[in-house]
């Protein structure tokens, strides 16, 4: 006998929401429940938190299934069904996010024409595809893109120059 | 005849030649945006609603918002017709009999249709909207906070069963989304939750922000995985204008297709999905021909195209006169009005008869543009759809990063999309779909606030929400609702219809 995951996907997707479900509920109890009549802070999160848990809890039960024979040949099917998590790809995404965050950290130092132009090149690291060239003329363009439509053309208060260059 | 005379100031609203503007700004931009592939709707509205928030006037905003929204709807269509990508399942149905028209080389025919039969649709459904908004925003002043405590749950367990996959998975969605609607300062108390001693999370979190995060980022994230490659292989447009015969073909499956989106749209959840797919099923059943549909039938293009765009504008009706989103265009709708300081409910009509009316009439104007424009400019969408990824998806989040920046002029919101990426990209490998969440963060504030107003009137008696008799009939409503997706025999259909709408 032993137990068998039948479905990834519901079963993470289980263990993701009680996690956020114990992690609200629990920071709400340190707000003021009130009661019934007079409601604190605390007592929607907490009822929603533990709601979530709750939740959470009956789709990691209904992921898990006790298998009392071996496994039979309808179950392994079922595990390598539609359910099977796809595989993470991890170059796309952790390249994309290290972009995004270059760019949130770089902005107010390096001013946004630069800003721009090192998350499209770290971002464009990412394409299977990849171009030297044209990927410089990609960032060189987009920076420039940026400038005009954004700085001049709609007035977005972006730092522009880096304060290396004009003085911090 | 004050129906005619509120159109008639929607019409000197939209008329003004700034608006005018930017209802075509909108229009041309959502539709530019619209037509890159694995760009939906939502996600275009997302990457364009910063544009808005430099506006002076809130119905300018709302006015370009709502270009944006058809514009981007029209846009996947496009694509839909031409490389068979749909951007977003409601155009899925269109690439069924589209995409074989296109290879027949009646590419330019389907096109021309779909903007009609969406034209024809969009005139209609703005007269229902205009003709339902009175009654129904007269209807929401009777409404107690009981009521529109129900009423809430009515909408989110719509959605919830409207959903993709499964219904405890989005149930799950959706709280988890009103909690994240709990971060901030709550109002009766002043005491700030969940904000870790970060002042910027004292106001909450900046919905459009997460919907970039989630929807923008995510997808980006994911599009990349499935190494898109190359330019996709567009087909020859040909002739544009339909002939008589193909017009008369398309028009009873417009008016169905109408009725269906019609209806469906107000529904909250997948609106415009629903009565696409709804509308599509009908006309298969309906035709002498039915081997025809997923051969390049006109009809299958009609239909659906109709009924989707009859939905996308009848969407706005629980927004406008009760405030509530129906999906989450519509809570990115109403995170715009909130920015420009105005509180979405029944009161908008008559404290704001211009933005009001002005909204209405200019979706009618917008929906003409589309016509006009995209017809005409067909060549130009042809060449975006042939930029290739590797240099759109950089430029995709340039847009996203700088309208991120500008929600507040800072880059604290820029770092609060990264970890909101990262989970929408773990949401779609999990198969939860993120859609309600969206919808459970905007509702979350104002469910907690409906929630204690009645309490507090009640004094603490639970038993209100069923002795009321309105509220009462409203969570019966919600309560059929869970027990028909529990049927078998609906949960086997449901499946079937979210399976096609996967191809």
């Amino acid at each position: 006998m032993h137990l068998e995951i039948h479905s990834r996907q519901d079963f993470w997707s289980g263990i993701m929401f009680v996690g956020f479900g114990v992690v609200f509920s629990r920071i709400a109890i340190e707000y003021d429940m009130g009661r019934l009549s007079a409601m604190g802070p605390g007592w929607f999160p907490f009822a929603l938190g533990s709601l979530l848990t709750v939740i959470g809890g009956s789709l990691v039960v209904t992921a898990i299934r006790w298998n009392a024979h071996k496994r039979s040949a309808a179950s392994a099917l079922y595990e390598m069904g539609e359910d099977e998590l796809p595989p993470v790809g991890w170059r796309g995404l952790s390249l994309v996010l290290t972009a995004i965050a270059v760019f949130a950290a770089g902005l107010p130092h390096l001013g946004v024409l630069l800003a721009v132009f090192i998350m499209v090149i770290i971002a464009g690291t990412a394409s299977t595809e990849l171009r030297t060239v044209e990927l410089l003329m990609t960032a060189i363009a987009l920076s420039a893109l940026c400038y005009g439509l954004f700085v001049r053309g709609l007035g977005v208060p972006l730092p522009v120059w880096p304060t290396f260059v004009i003085g911090g | 005849m004050d129906l005619l005379n509120n159109l008639a100031l929607g019409l000197q609203t939209t008329v003004q030649w700034h608006n005018l503007l930017y209802c075509f700004v909108g229009v041309f931009l959502g539709t530019a945006i619209g037509v890159l592939p694995g760009l939906g709707p939502l996600a275009t509205i997302a990457m364009l609603l910063p544009l808005t928030f430099q506006m002076s006037s809130p119905e300018s905003a709302l006015i370009m918002l709502a270009g944006i929204y058809y514009g981007a709807q029209y846009g996947g269509s496009t694509t839909a017709i031409l490389v068979n990508l749909p951007g977003e399942t409601s155009s899925a149905v269109t690439a069924l009999d589209g995409y074989q028209m296109a290879r027949q080389g009646r590419a330019g025919v389907a096109l021309a249709i779909a903007a009609l039969s969406s034209f024809f649709a969009g005139t209609i459904a703005t007269i229902l909207i205009a003709i339902a908004a009175t009654p129904m925003a007269a209807l929401a002043f009777q409404f107690g906070p009981a009521e529109y405590f129900s009423l809430m749950i009515l909408g989110l367990i719509a959605a919830v069963v409207l959903a993709h996959g499964s219904v405890l998975k989005a149930l799950g969605m959706v709280i988890l989304g009103l909690l994240l609607g709990m971060v901030g300062t709550d109002v009766n108390s002043g005491v700030p939750r969940y904000s870790f001693g970060l002042p910027q999370l004292v106001d909450g979190l900046e919905i459009a922000a997460i919907a970039i995060g989630v929807f923008g980022f995510a997808e980006v994230i994911s599009n990349l995985d499935e190494r898109r490659s190359g330019r996709p292989v567009t087909v020859p447009v040909g002739r544009l204008i339909p002939r008589l015969a193909e017009l008369k073909e398309a028009l009873l499956p417009a008016i169905r297709g109408t009725i269906f989106g019609s209806i469906l749209g107000v529904l909250p959840g997948g609106g415009a999905t629903l009565s696409s797919f709804t509308s599509y099923a009908t006309e298969k059943k309906l035709s002498k021909k039915p081997e025809n549909f997923g051969r390049g039938a006109l009809a299958g293009v009609a239909g659906p195209e109709a009924a989707n765009n009859a939905g996308a504008q009848t969407s706005f009706i629980p927004m406008l006169t009760l405030g509530l989103p129906s999906n989450p265009v519509m809570a990115l709708m109403i995170a715009a009005l909130m920015i420009h300081s105005i509180q979405p409910g029944p009161q908008v009509m008559t404290s704001n008869p211009v933005l009001f009316w002005g909204l209405i009439a200019s979706m009618w104007i917008g929906n003409l543009m589309l016509v006009i424009l995209n017809l005409p400019l067909v060549g130009l969408w042809v060449r975006m759809l042939q930029i290739p990824y590797r240099i759109l998806f950089p430029s995709v989040l340039m847009f996203c990063v700088i309208g991120v920046f500008s929600m507040s002029n800072s880059t604290f919101d820029v770092w609060i999309t990264l970890p909101f990426a990262a989970l929408g990209y773990l949401w779609r490998r999990l198969g939860c779909e993120p859609a309600p969440l969206l919808l459970g963060m905007v509702l979350g504030p104002m469910m907690e606030e409906y929630l204690r107003r009645a309490m507090i009137l009640s004094r603490g008696d639970w038993t209100v929400f069923v002795t009321e008799p309105l509220s009462c009939a409203l969570l019966l409503l919600a309560a059929i609702l869970i027990l028909l997706v529990m049927l078998p025999s609906i949960r086997r259909t449901r499946k079937d219809v979210f399976a096609d709408s996967d191809d």
